[in-house]
């Protein structure tokens, strides 16, 4: 029965069945209330609510029972509702709930403990009083009550603020914000500030509440969010667009949000912030923002913003960018007149912003407690303010503020306004004077002073010296002040100016005031003028000279000079002499007087100078030399015990065509020397000095003195001419220097001497540096001639003559000499090398001659043994290892190669016969052609035998019946030969060596058709034995016959003489014919070097 | 949109023709001409020419000064502006161009008054602008004292009554491109009085020395 699957599935339904109607019966019935929630908003009543299923109004109520703690008795309440307020207790609550029908009859009760953790708190939904927007700063300002009342004391709250915009309501941001529950109601207010202008787009916020309470165990939780407030954006005008935010003022590297709100229909093409143009944000269907970056400082009109919509339209708006203002830099205050205190300051980094967003400056006063708004022209670098001295105030402690729209700045000075006087410049200032040492001065200076003492620095200048003088005086309100400045110098021109400052506490002078002018008034001249008399050389007269006082002693204008002459007290004459002669003549009549010089000027007479005519007679006066010192002329005397008033040195100077000027200066009587300076002295100008001693009875002159105050070089070359000249000297002469060229004292001569040709040179000696030049200095200066030794003949010799002082070595001048021929020289050296020959042809010929028979033996011998022939020896180096290279042997002769070289030339030519070693010829190419030379032809011959009888062929005879053995070269290469030709051919190849006896014949035959001359023939016979050649035709059929068949052949075997088997020299002219095989030393190698040599 | 056109031209003839009753005619007396020299004519033409140039570095000095430089901006100043005439005065009759003158050149010198003071508040002090325009101030009252003594010659006194105050604007963006609207115009309409003044001035010199001849005849009409 249990395997049937359909009963046991029911029988599980019908158990599950049971369960739940057992479940059922222990729950018990449907308006049981259960799910008991409570929650609290002010931690002292709960909303307690529960469920309890009712499935119709059946007109059910519900007690509630609760309690807190045993000792208390229930307290009930009924509710037709499924919600009941009960309070707020600590621990847990047990709560009875009850439900009853219509008729009150309980129907289900349920008993719950509720215990605190499951209460939940969860404020009040806040309410948001007030929310305004400050369009100009983006700021939305948030004002809510806190209902803090609800809570019977302190309690942490947090709130919670969430921003949205757009259209479509996207949070900006969620700002959390607490606050202090105080048990009152409390008014919250916060501010948030947007990036984008308000304008642009519709904000909205919300809050909600939270509430930190430590000692409720119990949940909390937030609050509902607060009803959403919002800031509405800019509404439009028909027809029109704006952009946002307006005139805004900004910090230089701000990021700016721009919006351009436009109606409906319309779109923005694009947005452009100065010239550039930005990607745009949309905002809302009728707003789109750009958003700039880093704004930079813009120019003082502001930078232009636009926004151009489609349809046409263009909207703009203007930002202005730049900075904060900078903290006020070198803040000073001080009081010009103690009416205001001017303070000044640099306003540091420019804001760029200028006209009413420029910087605005408060100078505040913290103890009188009273502010100057500061007017400054914000170009300005230095910015003043002024601010009032109050009477009983001594101590100022200044704020200045600077502020504009972008931020604010301060700088604080505390000063003693005593310790801060910097005066105005002394205004109307005069000089006066009513003598001719003092001056009365006189200046204004604005402002009260009464308080202080100033000091006051006059200056007083002229043209060689400045003075500064402090005069300290009461301080007076707005006064003249007065001062006298004594001491000063008759007569003389002085400039004054005066500044001052506070005397007791010195802060700053003030500006100097301007110049005046002043000059004193005339005295009488302070001395007498330097004098000086010069009699005449007869004695008639004597003239007086006298120096102009100097400007410091004149004391006013000189009007003339007065000159007196005295004899024992009693004046003789007197004369008045007017400026500006400084001299003149008295006629003693052969008396002698004692002069006297007065000067005069507008206040009177100088006190007078005097000096005695008397000239003391002086013997054996001598000259001396001074020494220049560069600026000046060092004059040194022996000191005389018989002067006893002083020394005068005078000399004259004279300029151009006018009468030289006197002029002296005199010495106390222990002076013995003295530097003279003058202005006028001029370097190189020999100027004669005379020292005169003054003694009682009269002058006496005591020494002449010469001197420069420079000694430069000579200013010309001396003149010099050659007097004489021999084959070894010259005789040189030259004249003095005139002493106005010296320009120095001459210390000599330096002559230059070395070979030179005129004209070859024009530079000097000492520029060409040349070796063989010879100086020769001439120190006497009383030697005027020189003669020059040494020297070679007929050679041309420069000159060049200088002298020289310790100035220098002065310009030179050449002379170019020519010494005389040196005919013994000559002589000799023509004797000299001919008696040098004769003794050595001489003692040749003698030695010759004693050594004749061995000469001839060895060089001309009868017969030559070429093996004791050192001429044909050959050099060791040249045939070292190659005993092929001598003379023939006479060895049976082994046949050789001779190589026959074909050439295109048409002149017949005996080359050298090359001598190929076996070795050579194994080398050969087997076809028998070289292939460097296309007709190179190898003979075999053998030498001629000269016992064998000779007997004399026919000319016609063929070469071949001579008793030489020819070993015809075409047999060797036949094979080379056309048969065609063979007659022709035949004649030049199998030419080979022949004697050369039959070398006319075989010219004649060949040459029939070529027509030689006789000099062709002569240069294609070669060589020939010194024997008549038609003898060896008849006598010498061995000779050697060179026949050049063709004009490529040049090679032939090697001449042999006639009476030895030495091979000849060819012809001269074949020696440069290149050698078709001469790659190693020939034979004629020898030869051909020998007409070199 | 031609029927238009007819009623802006007739509403703009009949607001010209008001404006001339507005002149009052007056004698041809000389004690309101005081002080009017006999050739204000000439000196209106030469003044003209002299001041188109003015007028034209004034309006680069300001386009510079003014960050409006850019061709979008510049397009904004060409907008015509209201009180200014339309077509070439110089067109007209002389007496009709003279009051044309006076009344623009009233208005100008408000506009420029207005310009400089928002000029002082965004060009930096001793700026180049300001001087241009106080130079350019100083040129338009010459130019409508010439011009009222031309009109005083020819015995019409004009209205010196000043142009009613416009609302000012805050914006300084729209104060830029009202200022510049404001040159634009005058250096176009001083162009054109000068281009039109100098076609004239052959004819002017011919009746100049018409009348140095003494010939006796008499100007015709005040309008050819």
């Amino acid at each position: 029965m249990w395997d049937n699957p359909s009963l046991r599935c029911l029988l599980a339904i019908a158990f599950l069945h049971l369960l739940s109607l057992i479940y059922s019966q222990e729950t018990g019935f449907p308006e049981e209330p259960g799910n008991l929630k409570c929650i609290t908003h002010d931690l002292n009543r709960m909303i307690c609510s529960w469920d309890a299923t009712s499935s119709a109004n059946l007109g059910l109520t519900y007690k509630i029972c609760y309690t807190n703690s045993e000792p208390f008795s229930p307290v009930c309440t009924e509710t037709e509702g499924k919600r009941a307020d009960l309070p707020v207790a600590m621990g847990s609550t047990n709560i009875q709930i009850t439900t009853l029908n219509a008729s009150g009859t309980p129907l289900a009760t349920e008993t719950f403990v509720l215990p605190e953790e499951n209460v939940s708190l969860i404020p009040f939904t806040p309410q948001i009083l007030n929310l305004s927007a400050d369009f100009s700063t983006y700021t939305l300002y948030l004002k809510w009550n806190d209902s803090g009342s609800v809570f019977q004391h302190e309690l942490d709250a947090s709130w919670q603020i969430q921003i949205l915009y757009k259209e479509t309501m996207e949070t900006v941001t969620l700002i959390n914000y607490e606050s202090k529950l105080t048990g009152k109601d409390s008014i919250l207010f916060w501010n948030w500030t947007s990036d984008i202008p308000l304008e642009c787009t519709s904000y909205y916020v919300k809050i909600r509440c939270y509430i930190n309470e430590l000692y409720f165990t119990g949940r909390k939780e937030w609050s509902e969010w607060s009803p959403v407030r919002t800031v509405p954006e800019k509404d439009t005008k028909p027809n029109s667009a704006m952009v946002f935010p307006q005139d805004k003022v900004v910090l230089v590297g701000s990021n700016v949000t721009f919006c351009c709100l436009y109606n409906e229909g319309k779109s923005v093409k694009f947005m452009n912030y100065g010239s550039e143009s930005y990607p745009l944000l949309r905002l809302s269907k009728w707003s789109s923002a750009i958003k700039v970056q880093n704004v930079n400082a813009s120019i003082p009109s502001g930078t232009n913003i636009l926004c151009s919509l489609v349809p046409d339209d263009l909207e703009g708006t203007v930002l202005f960018v730049g900075y904060a203002p900078d903290t006020p830099q070198n803040l000073n205050c001080e009081t010009r007149t103690f009416i205001t205190i001017t303070c000044s300051w640099n306003p540091g980094r420019p804001t760029a912003l200028y006209t009413k967003r420029q910087t605005k400056y408060i100078l505040f006063e913290r103890i009188s407690r009273e502010k100057v708004t500061c007017k400054v022209d914000e170009l300005n670098e230095k910015h003043h303010c002024d601010f009032p001295v109050h009477a009983n105030q001594k101590i100022y402690n200044f704020t200045l503020g600077a502020s504009n729209p972008l931020g604010q700045a301060e700088s604080s000075l505390l000063i003693d306004v005593n310790q801060r006087v910097h005066l105005e410049t002394p205004d109307k200032f005069t000089v006066s004077t009513n003598s001719s040492t003092n001056a009365h001065l006189s200046w204004y200076i604005p402002g009260n002073f009464i308080k202080i003492r100033l000091l006051c620095q006059i200056e007083i200048s002229n043209s060689n010296s400045e003075q500064q003088l402090n005069v300290s005086m009461a301080g007076a309100e707005n006064s003249n002040y007065r001062a006298r400045v004594d001491a000063l110098h008759p007569y003389g021109t002085y400039t004054f100016r005066v500044r001052c400052s506070a005397s007791e506490y010195f802060w700053r002078w003030s500006k100097w005031s301007e110049g005046k002018k002043l000059t004193t008034l005339e005295a009488p001249p302070a001395r007498g003028p330097d004098i000086w008399r010069q009699r005449s050389p007869v004695g008639e007269t004597l003239t007086v000279f006298w120096k102009p006082l100097l400007l410091s002693e004149a004391n006013g204008i000189i009007l003339s000079h007065e000159v007196s002459c005295y004899l024992r007290e009693r004046m003789l004459k007197a004369y008045e002499v007017p400026v500006p002669l400084n001299s003149t003549e008295i006629k003693l009549g052969g008396n002698d007087c004692l002069i006297s010089v007065t000067a005069k000027n507008r206040a009177g007479s100088s006190p007078p100078s005097r000096i005695t005519s008397v000239d003391l007679p002086s013997d054996n006066v001598k000259t001396e030399l001074a020494i220049a010192t560069g600026n000046g002329i060092y004059i040194s005397w022996h000191s005389d015990p018989n002067v006893t008033c002083g020394y005068t040195l005078k000399w004259c100077i004279s300029s151009g065509s006018e009468p030289c000027s006197v002029d002296w200066e005199m010495f106390p009587s222990n002076a013995i020397d003295a530097v003279i300076k003058s202005a006028l002295f001029q370097p190189g100008v020999r100027y004669n000095f005379s020292l005169y001693g003054c003694k009682h009875n009269g002058y006496q002159l005591l020494q002449n003195i010469t001197g420069y105050m420079k000694e430069l070089p000579p200013k010309v070359a001396p003149n010099f001419t050659v007097e004489e000249t021999s084959s070894d000297s010259i005789l040189v002469k030259w004249e003095d220097i005139p002493v106005e060229d010296c320009q120095g004292f001459l210390k000599g001569y330096i002559l230059y001497f070395a070979k030179g040709e005129k004209g070859s040179s024009k530079t000097s000696f000492m520029e060409e540096g040349s070796p063989e030049l010879t100086v020769k200095n001439i120190t006497d200066l009383t030697k005027k001639s020189l003669r020059i030794l040494d020297l070679q003949g007929k050679t041309s010799y420069r000159l060049d003559l200088r002298a020289y002082t310790v100035g220098g070595i002065g310009p030179s001048k050449d002379l170019y000499v020519v010494t005389k021929e040196n005919s013994v020289g000559l002589i000799i050296a023509i004797l000299i090398p001919v008696a040098v020959a004769v003794v050595l042809g001489v003692m040749t010929s003698i030695l010759c001659y004693q050594k004749r028979e061995w000469i001839k033996e060895t060089f001309y011998p009868d017969i030559p043994n070429p093996e004791n022939s050192k001429a044909l020896q050959f050099q060791k180096n040249i045939c070292e290892g190659n005993t092929a290279l001598k003379t023939l042997e006479m060895n049976p002769c082994t046949p050789n190669s001779v190589e026959v070289v074909e050439t295109r030339s048409t002149v017949l030519k005996i080359e050298d016969t090359e001598i190929i070693s076996p070795v050579a010829d194994s080398e050969l190419p087997e076809d028998g052609s070289d292939p460097g030379t296309g007709s190179h032809v190898v003979v075999s011959y053998c030498p001629p035998i000269i016992e064998e009888e000779i007997s004399s062929p026919p000319i016609d005879e063929p070469v071949g019946s001579s008793q030489v053995i020819y070993i015809d070269i075409q047999s060797m290469y036949q094979p080379q030969v056309n048969p065609e030709e063979e007659p022709e051919i035949n004649f030049v190849t199998t030419a080979g060596y022949k004697p050369q006896m039959q070398l006319p014949i075989n010219n004649t035959m060949k040459m029939e058709s070529h027509a030689p001359t006789e000099e062709d023939l002569d240069k294609t016979a070669g060589y020939r034995p010194q024997a008549n050649t038609n003898v060896w035709k008849l006598d010498s059929p061995d000779s050697p016959v060179s026949i050049q068949s063709n004009n490529e052949n040049r090679s032939f075997g090697s001449p042999c003489s006639i009476n030895s088997r030495q091979f000849l020299i060819p012809p001269k002219d074949y020696e440069d014919s290149p050698t078709p095989n001469n790659t190693g030393w020939s034979f004629t190698h020898f030869f051909q070097n020998k007409p070199n040599d | 949109m031609p029927w238009n056109v007819k009623t802006l031209s007739f509403l703009l003839a009949l607001s010209q023709g008001l404006f001339i009753q507005c002149l009052a005619h007056v004698n041809s007396s000389t004690a309101p001409c005081r002080g009017c020299h006999r050739n204000s004519l000439d000196k209106i033409t030469a003044k003209t020419r002299h001041m188109e140039k003015e007028a034209k570095e004034l309006f680069r000095s300001y386009l510079t000064h003014q960050g409006l430089l850019t061709s979008e901006l510049r397009r904004l100043c060409d907008e015509a502006i209201q009180w200014f005439p339309t077509e070439n005065i110089t067109d007209q009759p002389k007496m009709v161009m003279l009051q044309e003158l006076y009344r623009t050149l009233v208005h100008m010198k408000d506009a420029l008054e207005n310009i400089k003071k928002q000029q002082q508040v965004l060009s930096t002090p001793g700026a180049a602008l300001l001087g241009r325009l106080e130079s350019t101030q100083w040129a338009v009252r010459g130019l409508l004292s010439n011009t009222f003594c031309a009109l005083c010659l020819k015995g019409v006194l004009p209205n010196s009554r000043r142009t009613p105050e416009r609302p000012a604007v805050t914006n300084t963006f729209q104060q830029k491109i009202d200022g510049c609207k404001v040159l634009r115009n005058y250096s176009k309409f001083l162009e054109k009085l000068a281009r039109g003044s100098g076609k004239k001035a052959p004819q002017a010199l011919r009746d100049q020395r018409k009348r140095r001849k003494g010939t006796k005849r008499k100007e015709g009409s005040l309008h050819s």
